[in-house]
């Protein structure tokens, strides 16, 4: 696999590609800026791209932009948004357009290099990627609400790998369960939290998440 | 532009003892006057002596303390000869030894030019000159008409004709009594007619006069029409050869209304005084004027002049500002007073734009002049406050904000490349081995450094709030915390110290309402305001939250207060707490 690192920090940058490399993952290219990267792609497309979210000039959203960019002229690679802070409104705004080969992850994760490998192994496969501090975070958040209460501490897990982007052979394997008994739970989280329709996997993500953003802002 | 002079308090008690003495002789003199004038009525009819002694007297008083103004003194004069005119006029009555030589004939031709004088006084008050040409005119033809007339009867008639005596020096060149009559009724005919024609110019005087001109000239006004009307009917009378007796009526009753006239002058110095005193209550009513709109209302009521406009100096622009906040290089008016505000240091201030009929009253000019200066200055100092805090707060929000801008982009990359290298470090070292167990105690030890920094971070300035905002940074705030929180946010930016202020609002409402108040739900609400933006923050907790010395939400009372905002605690016992700020932002 060939990923190319966009991150304003040197030190961040080195420190990443000892890490992807140290699991024989070839680095294409860095970039320490959006303009950079959207460059260098062009010349040299990889199959996924790991982006810092905030880079320059402003050091607000670039890095969700050029995965944007990105998404709309190589649908097929994988793009995954490194973020400082959790912030699912962008988690939502980068699954918006369906979901598929993009991955929202928290740079703490760097120091667990399983983490990210699956994550780049899933967006480089056209699924999605949550990370999983972000939608414990929303998930807690619920803990207390009636609409979660109706669920079982089965069904409680199975949502939460669905907000992380799992498919059902991702969360079978998580929890150590068949496809049917998962594919089980998952209708019936469906049916109680009454989500409109369940679409392919990365549609379920985001109907998931919305749905507990939604609810978080509704209380 | 120009200031007037300031009034020597010293002075005026000094030059009221001289004044004083001054009306006194005065009035000694045409008492004396009087005296001999109205010599025979003393015997005969003592109520019309009296009655005419009192005009001439209240006639030279009026007119000395009117001559105290250097600007009225002109009009003090024609004033002060009127008793003169006055008195000769009552001649005919002295017994005829009293008749010597031409003073008859300087009683029948100057007894009527009391009536000239007396109107070129009553219209030269209170803007000491002619107005019109038509008035200039007036007078001369009206003196003209009496003197003229006057002689030209005495050449055709005997003085016991006009009531005098018949040894008094009389220009008879052919007496002819039916000339004489119709003469006389000519004469008449015409005082008559000038009588009517000043009631027209009054009228038109009162139509002219503005402001405080208006409230001025309005007695004297009325008194002069009153003396022209009696005067009128007294003329007519003569004319028409009413009996004696009504005519004497008539003349005494002519005295009477003449009596009114020293009374308009006296109503309107009585009225000037109570203008001052209006002025005066300026200072007290304007010192904490909130805005100039406010300034320019009261300078226009105190000084009975609508027109009257207020220009604001920005030193800083070289430029004027009215009310309306319309900016110019030159107070921007046709014609009018311009006079210059200073505040007590002599920095130019503002510019006021008077009515041009004030410059006759400079004393209460000053007084609002002086009054509005205050207002002013304590206005600008306070904006100056104002402005120095809203200075500081920016300084404080961008330093928080470089502050935060540090820590991520320095120590907390730092930590996350070494986080980094540790997990390249983790994927070659042995399974389970000594080296293994050191990196995970070291990757821990990142995790709590990097969890502390975030902390501090979020503390200093949330980078969410720079970068998205109030809504994800509150939301933010709200996702970590163990109660229901309710979020009515404008999804909009607005200045960073706003923006900042408000967070920091919310983070110690919400704050407050877990520890403290044990609140079960809570809601924020950030909505936009006329003046910029309006928060609320209610919870249902017990209450009694107050913004005492040191504690948070003083804290955030004086960020609010700096930025022009309020700040308002509802938290009384069992009741839930419900803050509200209103913070002023385009």
């Amino acid at each position: 696999m060939r990923v190319a690192l966009a991150d304003d920090s040197n030190l961040f940058r080195r420190g990443l590609r000892s890490l992807v490399t140290a699991v024989g993952i070839e680095v294409a290219f860095e970039a320490r800026d959006a303009t950079a990267l959207l460059t260098l792609v062009e010349a040299d497309p990889p199959n996924a791209v790991i982006v810092d979210i905030r880079m320059p000039p402003t050091f607000t959203d670039e890095g969700l932009v050029a995965a944007e960019t990105l998404k709309s002229r190589y649908p097929e690679m994988g793009v995954l948004v490194l973020s400082t802070y959790s912030e699912t409104a962008y988690a939502v705004r980068l699954l918006a357009g369906g979901g598929h080969g993009v991955g929202y992850l928290l740079k703490d994760r760097v120091d667990d290099v399983s983490a990210l490998v699956d994550a780049l192994e899933r967006v480089c496969a056209g699924r999605s990627a949550i990370d999983p501090d972000i939608v414990a975070r929303l998930i807690a958040q619920h803990g207390r609400l009636d609409e979660m209460a109706v669920l079982t501490a089965r069904e409680h897990d199975v949502l939460r790998h669905m907000a992380e982007g799992r498919s059902n052979a991702g969360i079978g394997l998580a929890l150590g369960l068949s496809a049917r008994t998962v594919e089980a739970h998952v209708a019936s989280v469906f049916q109680k939290l009454g989500l409109p329709s369940r679409g392919d996997d990365n549609r379920r993500v985001l109907a998931v998440l919305t749905w507990l953003r939604a609810t978080v802002q509704k209380t | 532009m120009s200031l007037p002079d300031r009034v020597d308090v010293m002075q005026v008690g000094g030059a009221s003892r001289r004044f004083a003495l001054t009306v006194a002789v005065a009035c000694a003199v045409t008492g004396g006057m009087a005296a001999l004038s109205l010599w025979p009525f003393w015997s005969t009819n003592p109520v019309t002596g009296v009655i005419n002694l009192l005009v001439a007297v209240s006639f030279v008083a009026t007119a000395t303390a009117l001559g105290e103004v250097s600007y009225h003194r002109t009009t003090a004069w024609a004033l002060a000869v009127v008793p003169v005119f006055w008195l000769m006029s009552w001649w005919w009555a002295w017994p005829p030894e009293w008749e010597i030589g031409p003073l008859a004939l300087l009683s029948n031709v100057f007894g009527y030019m009391w009536f000239v004088f007396g109107g070129v006084a009553l219209l030269r008050y209170p803007n000491a000159v002619l107005s019109t040409r038509y008035e200039q005119v007036y007078f001369a033809a009206m003196a003209g008409w009496i003197c003229l007339g006057k002689i030209t009867i005495a050449l055709v008639s005997e003085p016991e004709w006009d009531g005098y005596s018949p040894w008094s020096w009389w220009p008879t060149i052919a007496p002819n009594r039916v000339l004489h009559d119709t003469l006389v009724s000519v004469f008449y005919v015409g005082v008559v007619t000038f009588a009517v024609l000043m009631l027209f110019l009054l009228l038109a005087k009162l139509r002219r006069a503005r402001g405080m001109d208006r409230l001025d000239s309005m007695p004297v006004i009325v008194a002069a029409s009153t003396v022209t009307v009696s005067g009128g009917i007294y003329l007519s009378a003569r004319l028409f050869d009413f009996p004696q007796q009504t005519i004497e009526a008539l003349q005494t009753l002519m005295g009477a209304a003449a009596l009114v006239t020293p009374l308009a002058f006296l109503m309107t110095v009585l009225r000037r005084k109570l203008a001052r005193s209006a002025v005066a209550d300026l200072v007290v009513r304007i010192a904490g004027a909130p805005t100039v709109v406010y300034v320019q209302s009261e300078l226009r009521r105190a000084l009975q002049d609508p027109s009257l406009t207020l220009w604001v100096w920005l030193a800083e622009e070289s430029l004027y500002a009215n009310v309306d906040g319309k900016l110019h290089r030159q107070p921007h008016e046709t014609g009018g007073w311009l006079v210059t505000i200073r505040a007590s240091s002599g920095e130019h201030l503002a510019v006021l734009v008077l009515d041009e009929s004030l410059r006759r009253h400079p004393a209460l000019v000053e007084s609002a002049v002086v009054a509005a200066g205050l207002a002013l200055e304590v206005q600008a100092q306070l904006a100056e406050v104002s402005a120095s805090r809203t200075r500081i707060a920016t300084v404080a929000v961008d330093e928080r904000r470089r502050l935060e801008r540090d820590l991520h982009d320095g120590a907390q990359q730092s930590l996350l490349a070494a986080s980094a290298s540790l997990g390249a470090a983790r994927v070659k070292a042995p399974e389970s081995s000594e080296v293994m167990a050191a990196i995970d105690q070291a990757r821990e030890d990142l995790r709590t450094a990097l969890g502390e920094l975030r902390q501090l971070a979020r503390g200093i300035h949330p980078a969410v709030l720079s970068q998205s905002g109030l809504l994800p940074a509150i939301e933010d705030v709200a996702e970590r915390l163990p109660l229901d929180v309710d979020l009515q946010i404008l999804d909009r930016r607005w200045d960073a110290k706003v923006e900042a202020t408000i967070y920091f609002l919310a983070c110690e409402a919400l704050t407050n309402a877990v520890k403290h108040a044990e609140a079960r739900r809570v809601s924020v609400s950030v909505q936009a305001h006329d003046i910029g933006v309006d928060v609320v923050i209610c919870d249902d907790g017990r209450g009694g939250a107050v913004a005492s010395n040191g504690s948070g939400l003083a804290g955030i009372r004086d960020r609010v207060d700096a930025l022009g905002g309020t700040l308002t605690i509802d938290s009384s016992a069992g009741c839930g707490t419900s803050i509200r700020a209103v913070v002023p932002c385009a």
